[in-house]
């Protein structure tokens, strides 16, 4: 305790394991209606009873992503495709099978690839950006029994308020309730 | 039917990647043999020209488009699977998606490979690629070839980013229970997944986009590869009916490939009760259809050929079935359209024997079909003087096929053990939400 | 009597001789090429020069021109004065290059060892040799015979070996050449008293009819022959000449005949006669009443249904054709050539002589007093003879200069073993072919690109052979007559009085000095010979010697013509052909010859049988098995061709393989049917019987190789080689065929020029001239059988041939007169290339003036623009290419050398192109018409590739790609070829026409 005393907490709060998902769903309203909104649910399989609950069903921004990524995709194609075609017909006068510089049957298909292309690099990216990831080691509150069949419901608040949170999570069922901070890594 | 419970799932197919026997080993081992055989022919036909593999004039394509074409082909129906059946919600597709995408990707990876081995000149491969130099040369994006490089370096790019999409909440469950340099690996692998309600919202969408990708992308590779011989005047190539006609034959094969690898792993890695025989009995059903598909395609080709009074055509394909290379012909059509029409019936279907035997024989026939097209197609073409049908298949050729079959199963056979190759994450979805109180079932 | 002394004397003189070191001589061959470090002023780098001499690769002297760069000749092509070729080369014209830079050739002069070795010894030993020898036959051995076995040499060349063999009491200059014509020159003596060759005036005639004569393959002249059959079809097509060809084996001559009448082997004789017979008795004879009567008499047994019983051609056709060639003016009958040597040749050369002459075609197409002298060429009766001679010890001292009899002369002449009993044998040969290689001393002669000679190919034709590079670039060999005349300077003062000459060179220009007082005594001496050497010889119009009908003619003995084998049985006529690439079998260590694929059969590198099929059903034997072929005189084992070319009681086999020392690549190509023949000569002009064997036929349980560049002979009713009716033609009814013109994109322009081809399929011989210029001046590679076979021949250029029944002919003894098509095919140089739009690197595009460009560096080998090809006229290079030094010196600086993993095909010559187009720009002009001239148009002595600018509507290329003959090859694709070609024209033979009475 005291080791650490000198660096300073990044994250603290107390986190509930519970095996139940409606159990979890009644903890999030509890801790709600006592205000402590910012909370989060670690759990092994996206529950759409509790994302229902926790993350109001407001979309994810990562469409977007998908939506640009998509027309970048198109756009830069077809320009590619043309350009080099004006290039090299144009100003090199590489006549091929009689065929114009832009010949646009052809060059849709180098458009449709990379709109796919483009669009998935782009949703990947939305993804990773929006989530956080990648993310180190210290997140306060997560266990690997998390990622097996438990949820957690972890509610940030500093030591000295820890005690009436463990005590809501009690009464909502948490099997075990625990308080924990991490502490920024040097 | 014994009960899942969600910490079962995990221990079960947790349990898959724990450190092999020497089964394993040995196996791995002489695949990498294989692999170093193919190698040691590609730098033979490298070193010596590619006089050694059986091609000539007017047969420039043969062995290796084919096996090209082939792979690709076995890579669709991952996607199919993975994306298509997601969009479709066939709740069935859950235990098995994660191989057949993960083959998607290695059959890419093999197939990749091909278009280089059949190059004349090898090391030139990179000219292909539209990239700026000081000589201001630039690749002809009208050739079907370059439409080929972009839609399966997209292909393999999206199928690649979609596997490993659906394997991070996988990972951080392996990384959980791992330790040592698993542990170091997943924990890299994972990006820190901690499953939090944002990771998973964003996650959801992100995944039903990319199935979204997917979908239209699986359709267009295979038609791109088509159009490599539909945008030739060759007869027996020239055909408007190639596109759906490839893409549907590369579903059949693909499923034939899932099949045929999902039975052993099943086996192997005692899978049982997530690989259920509904499933296999699924692959089958739908088996039949591509197969159905697949034969009208071979009616409808000779009854253009016939009916469009084109004589140079209607010449190809009375030489593709009756010609000197007609046997190959039949093979491929009773392996193709007759073997599948067994699974109407239940007891053959769901006879794991007679889906094997039957699923490894349409791969056959697959190959056989692209080869026909291909190669005996070539060989009878407009002017009569440069007819030449005798083949003469090498052993250079032999080598590089066969390393490259062992190529894709030792892909196949590293992932099993290091990544879960069934999802934990959906089979856990597909199991009922466990609650305190039974009664809130009926009320949801 | 010369018994005393005995061989080992002999050889005693070669090996006295040998005291000096061998340091001297180095056969190991230079391995780097030295550029000049101070060029010589008189070689530009860069610029070529030309070179005009005679080709010698077979006795009929056409005038050759080599083009050197750098020192080196690079390519060879027929000189445009020239009277015999105007500028064409046959095949074996254009490998001249590779018998100059052979690897085979003899590095320098061998000696054999007591123990039967051949050892390499210097020049200096070898000459000491040769005074020696010279000193001993002078001195002490006066009496003993001394012999020269030269090739057919003629004018200076050949006085000059004459007078020096004179100087020995017994010494005899004999000229040898396996295709000696004995028929011919005594057909000629018995007919009109002269043994002349006369010259036939081909191009006159508007009817010809050819009795076994392939005049455009090997027969006298071939490229002649050729040229003057091409213009005689290109004349207006109602006087055009229409042609015959009688023959068991539809040969590439009979396969440009209207009519082929396949004739039993051996019964062309009886059908000439019944031709006399059936003219007279119709009366349309030209001559008066009482010589027709004798004449009469003389064919009296010959009429038509003899005729039919003997030859298996029907009467009326033979009435017919009577009719038809009687009322030809002129017509033209030919005689004999090898294939139709058999016991009848002199029967059928008197016959073939009645014939022009009941027609009045001699002296007007048959011209005596302009043909050539063979008397000097020893008959097969006189070698016969020697041989005796030989093998009777009466023969001590035997020269060889490029005559190799071991080879050409069948085993039954006895010739090697003969050769035993000969004391000393020396060989001028630049081969190590089966006569030197049984040699005592080699010396080692020039090629012809290297040395000087005279030849007289015909009356009024002095050509001159000159050296085109410096002798001795990479072999150490020496020009015979040089030799010869050194080694007699220093045998023997006296002896060297009448040769005071440095060299032949001298000798030969001294000889030239009594030819100028003759000819141009008006100009100095130098300026006449700086200007016949510049010309390649000098030529003059020789007027015509008339000649008259003999007696002798009256008592001539028709009955071999009656002696035909008619009756079914289990033998077969074997009928022995010479081929257009390899002749007598000179050609065959050419690799460039070997791989030509022989025209009719398209095989390469091989012997082979030729059987009908039906033939072949009955012996159970099927393409490629091999063939156990015997004869009284021999056996020979080959692999069989099934084809319906040739009849079915004949076994055709060509000469021109079988070679046991000539080289690398004339080894292993199957055996030669000389080992078939027998050693019997025909009576009358003491030739050798070529035909008249019987031979009988097993089939082995083996299979040969046996590759072929075409295997499909049909083109399937798909109207690739295109055919119009001279009917319709002279009716003017003939349209273009219609051909789409659609297109999604807009048209693209070619301005300045459009490069354009026109093939005129009527005059196309299938010749394959042009495919052997194409590859050596585009260093195309050759690539061996197995490879053929496999499908990877290289030429740019090949000859498709296709062949149908011909329409309205009944079957002649069981076979179905066929029509045969010669189709070119190379680059069509499309407008709208399919080729071009798949290639994923612009390796290939089509450039501003209508070239279909092949850009190898940038070529990365995905071969799909040949799959997209519908010519299939792409060449992709499997393997590196070989040239084995010093072959690799012939090659084209101006054509880059492609390597392994591209793609190659024609390219229109565009260097050549490119070089006229720079020489317009240096003369601030534009390129004229004709300036620019492919390799294959060059040298095609039909004059059938005409190439030019199609922009220019003057052009004649222009105005033949308008013709109404014209189409293009799979038009219907929508290419849009460059190329056009002229579709053939059917003259159907006998013509039945209104005007034409019945």
């Amino acid at each position: 305790m005291s080791r650490t005393a000198y660096k300073a907490v990044e994250e603290a709060g107390v986190v509930g394991v519970f095996r139940h998902v409606d159990a979890v769903v009644e903890s999030v309203r509890r801790a709600r209606e006592q205000g402590w909104t910012a909370l989060r649910v670690y759990q092994p399989v996206p529950s759409h009873t509790i994302l229902a609950e926790v993350a109001p069903p407001e979309k994810s921004p990562v469409r977007f992503f998908a939506l640009w990524g998509g027309v970048a995709g198109t756009v830069l194609g077809f320009a590619l495709a043309s350009f080099v075609g004006i290039k090299m017909h144009t100003y090199q006068g590489l006549l091929v099978g009689g065929k114009p510089p832009v010949s646009v049957p052809a060059y849709i298909i180098i458009a449709f690839e990379l709109t796919v292309l483009l669009g998935a690099l782009a949703t990947l990216a939305g993804f990773i950006l929006f989530s956080k990831l990648p993310r180190g080691e210290n997140v306060a509150g997560y266990g690997p029994e998390f990622s097996e069949d438990r949820f957690g419901v972890f509610i940030p608040c500093d030591a000295s308020r820890a005690e009436p949170v463990m005590a809501l999570l009690r009464e909502a069922g948490a099997e075990q309730v625990r308080f924990e901070e991490v502490y920024e890594e040097d | 039917m014994p009960e899942l419970t969600y910490s079962r799932v995990n221990r079960d197919i947790l349990r898959t990647l724990e450190t092999p026997g020497r089964a394993y080993w040995i196996a791995v081992a002489l695949l990498a043999a294989g692999v170093a055989l193919g190698g040691y022919c590609w730098g033979t036909q490298i070193q010596t020209g590619m006089g050694v593999s059986g091609k000539f004039i007017p047969t420039a394509w043969f062995a290796y488009i084919t096996t090209f074409v082939f792979w690709v082909g076995i890579a669709h129906s991952g996607t199919l699977i993975s994306a298509i059946l997601f969009l479709f919600r066939a709740r069935w597709r859950t235990p098995v998606y994660r191989s057949a995408e993960a083959m998607t990707v290695f059959a890419v990876m093999t197939a990749g490979l091909f278009p280089l081995i059949h190059l004349g000149r090898a090391w030139q491969f990179y000219w292909l690629l539209p990239y700026p130099n000081e000589r201001q040369l630039w690749p002809n994006f009208r050739s079907p070839l370059l439409w080929d490089v972009f839609a399966v370096t997209t292909y393999f790019t999206v199928s690649a980013m979609f596997l490993y999409l659906g394997l991070i909440p996988d990972i951080a469950a392996a990384r959980d229970r791992a330790t040592g340099w698993r542990r170091r690996l997943y924990r890299l692998a994972s990006l820190g997944w901690r499953g939090t309600d944002t990771e998973w919202t964003h996650y959801s969408s992100a995944y039903m986009f990319f199935a979204a990708f997917a979908t239209p992308l699986v359709v267009s590779v295979h038609s791109v590869v088509s159009w490599d011989f539909t945008m030739s005047i060759v007869p027996g190539w020239h055909s408007t009916i190639f596109a759906p006609y490839f893409v549907a034959g590369a579903i059949h094969s693909g499923l034939a490939m899932v099949i045929t690898l999902l039975i052993p792993l099943r086996r192997l890695f005692r899978l049982e009760q997530f690989l259920e025989t509904l499933h296999f009995e699924q692959l089958a059903r739908l088996m039949i259809v591509t197969g159905l598909i697949v034969g009208y395609a071979y009616g409808v080709e000779f009854f253009v050929a016939w009916y469009s009074g084109n004589p140079f055509e209607l010449s190809t394909f009375l030489d593709r079935a009756f010609g000197p290379h007609g046997d190959l012909f039949w093979a491929m059509v009773v392996f193709n359209c007759g073997l599948p029409l067994l699974f109407f019936a239940p007891r053959l279907r769901r006879n794991y024997a007679v889906l094997l035997t039957v699923s490894v024989l349409v791969n056959v026939g697959m190959w056989l079909e692209r080869f026909v097209i291909i190669a005996v197609s070539l060989t009878n073409d407009y002017l009569p003087a440069i007819w030449r049908k005798t083949f003469h298949f090498t052993w250079v050729e032999a080598g590089i096929l066969f390393g490259s079959l062992c190529w894709f199963l030792l892909l196949f056979f590293l992932f099993a053990k290091i990544f879960p190759t069934v999802s934990i994450t959906e089979v856990k979805e597909a199991l009922p939400e466990p609650k305190r109180t039974v009664t809130v079932e009926g009320n949801a | 009597m010369n018994d005393a002394f005995n061989r080992r004397e002999f050889l005693k003189l070669v090996t006295i001789a040998s005291t000096g070191t061998l340091a001297a001589c180095s056969p190991a061959p230079p391995q780097k090429v030295i550029p000049y470090v101070i060029p010589p002023e008189d070689v530009v780098p860069g610029l070529s020069y030309w070179f005009k001499t005679t080709c010698r690769e077979c006795p009929a002297g056409c005038g050759m021109m080599a083009r050197t760069r750098e020192g080196r000749v690079v390519k060879v092509e027929g000189n445009p004065e020239h009277p015999i070729n105007r500028g064409a080369l046959c095949a074996r014209g254009q490998a001249a290059l590779q018998g100059l830079y052979n690897p085979d050739r003899i590095a320098g002069p061998l000696r054999r060892t007591p123990e039967g070795r051949l050892e390499p010894i210097t020049w200096e030993q070898a000459e000491d040799a040769l005074v020696a020898l010279f000193r001993f036959l002078r001195q002490e051995r006066r009496n003993a015979t001394v012999a020269l076995l030269t090739e057919r040499i003629s004018g200076a060349t050949e006085k000059f070996f004459r007078d020096l063999f004179a100087v020995f009491p017994a010494g005899q200059v004999i000229q040898y050449e396996p295709f000696a014509y004995e028929a011919l020159r005594a057909g000629n003596r018995i007919a009109f008293g002269t043994s002349e060759i006369p010259h036939y005036d081909i191009a006159a005639a508007r009817m010809l009819v050819s009795f076994g004569a392939d005049f455009l393959e090997t027969w006298l002249s071939n490229v002649e022959c050729a040229r003057a059959f091409a213009d005689a079809r290109r004349r207006h097509e109602r006087d055009a000449m229409r042609f015959v060809a009688v023959e068991p084996r539809l040969s590439l001559t009979a396969a440009n005949a209207d009519a082929w009448l396949p004739a039993r082997p051996g019964s062309e004789a009886a059908l000439a006669l019944a031709l006399v017979y059936e003219i007279l008795r119709s009366g349309r004879a030209r001559l008066s009443s009482t010589e027709a009567a004798r004449i009469g008499q003389l064919v009296a047994n010959f009429d038509a249904e003899t005729a039919e019983r003997l030859t298996d051609v029907p009467a009326e056709t033979i009435r017919a054709l009577a009719r038809e060639f009687a009322t030809a003016d002129p017509g033209l009958a030919l005689g004999p050539g090898v294939a139709a040597s058999g016991p009848a040749a002199t029967a059928l050369q008197v016959a073939v002589n009645l014939l022009n002459y009941v027609c009045g075609n001699v002296n007007r197409t048959v011209q005596f007093g302009r043909g050539s002298n063979w008397d000097r060429v020893a008959t097969h009766a006189e070698m016969l003879e020697f041989i005796e001679r030989m093998r009777a010890g009466r023969v001590d001292v035997l020269f060889f200069h490029h005559a190799n009899p071991v080879y050409a002369l069948p085993p039954t002449a006895g010739f090697a073993r003969a050769l035993q009993r000969v004391r000393l044998k020396v060989s001028f040969s630049p081969f190590l072919d089966e006569t030197t290689a049984q040699c005592d001393l080699i010396l080692p002669d020039h090629t012809p690109l290297e040395r000087w000679e005279e030849y007289q190919p015909r009356a009024g034709i002095r050509a001159l052979v000159q050296p085109t590079m410096a002798g001795g670039f990479h072999f150490q060999s020496r020009q015979a007559a040089d030799v010869l005349l050194r080694v007699v300077r220093r045998a023997d003062a006296t002896l060297s009085r009448p040769f005071p000459f440095e060299n032949f060179r001298a000798y030969l220009e001294n000889e030239w000095r009594a030819v100028h007082r003759a000819v141009a005594p008006e100009q100095s001496f130098a300026e006449f010979w700086r200007s016949a050497v510049e010309a390649g010889g000098i030529w003059r119009e020789v007027p015509l010697r008339p000649v008259r009908l003999s007696d002798a003619v009256f008592r001539f003995d028709f009955s071999p013509a009656l002696a035909v084998h008619t009756e079914r049985d289990e033998s077969f006529a074997l009928l022995v052909f010479p081929t257009a690439e390899r002749f007598d079998g000179r050609g065959a260590n050419r690799p460039w010859l070997q791989e030509t694929p022989d025209a009719m059969t398209k095989i390469v590198w091989s012997a082979w049988a030729e059987l009908h099929p039906e033939t072949a059903r009955r012996y159970g034997v099927s393409e490629g098995d091999l063939l156990k072929v015997s004869s009284p005189h021999g056996e020979i084992q080959l692999p069989a061709h099934l084809t319906p070319t040739v009849r079915l009681d004949t076994v055709a086999i060509p000469l021109g393989q079988g070679h046991t020392s000539f080289g690398r690549w004339a080894a292993d190509c199957g055996p030669t049917p000389l080992a078939l023949l027998s050693a019997d000569v025909e009576a009358t002009s003491g030739g050798l019987l070529y035909g008249g064997t019987r031979v009988r036929i097993a089939r082995l349980p083996v299979r040969r190789l046996l590759a072929r560049t075409q295997l499909e002979t049909s083109q399937h009713e798909r109207e690739i080689a295109r055919v119009v009716p001279l009917a319709e033609l002279v009716a003017g009814s003939v349209r273009r065929d219609p051909e789409p013109r659609l297109s999604l994109y807009p048209e693209h322009t070619h301005d300045g020029h459009r490069w354009g081809m026109a093939i005129d399929l009527d005059a196309c011989i299938g010749c394959n001239a042009c495919v052997v210029a194409c590859s050596i001046e585009n260093n195309v590679p050759w690539v061996g059988a197995l490879q053929v076979d496999r499908g990877r021949h290289m030429t740019w250029m090949r000859i498709d041939r296709y062949w149908e029944p011909a329409p309205e002919a009944q079957p002649i003894g069981g076979v179905t007169p066929l029509e045969t098509h010669f189709l070119p095919m190379l680059c069509q140089h499309c407008d709208h290339a399919p080729c071009e739009s798949v290639c994923p690197v612009y390796a290939t595009y089509h450039n501003h003036e209508g070239l279909n460009v092949q850009v190898y560096n940038r070529c990365v080998g995905t071969r799909y623009c040949s799959n997209n090809c519908p010519y299939k006229v792409r060449r992709f290079h499997w393997f590196d290419d070989q040239w084995p030094w010093p072959l690799a010196l012939g090659l084209n600086p101006d054509v880059t050398a492609r390597t392994k993993g591209v793609m190659g095909k024609c390219t229109f010559c565009v260097q050549r192109i490119r070089a006229a187009k720079d020489q317009a720009k240096d003369e601030n002009r534009t390129v004229r018409d004709g300036e620019i001239i492919p390799a294959c148009a060059q040298t095609c002595p039909a004059d059938a590739i005409v190439f030019g600018d199609l922009n220019d509507p003057n052009s004649r290329v222009r105005q033949l790609s308008d013709s109404p003959r014209g189409y293009h090859v799979l038009g219907e694709l929508n290419t849009r070829p460059a190329i056009t070609y002229l579709k053939k024209i059917r003259r159907s033979v006998p013509d039945r026409h209104p005007g034409e009475d019945g």
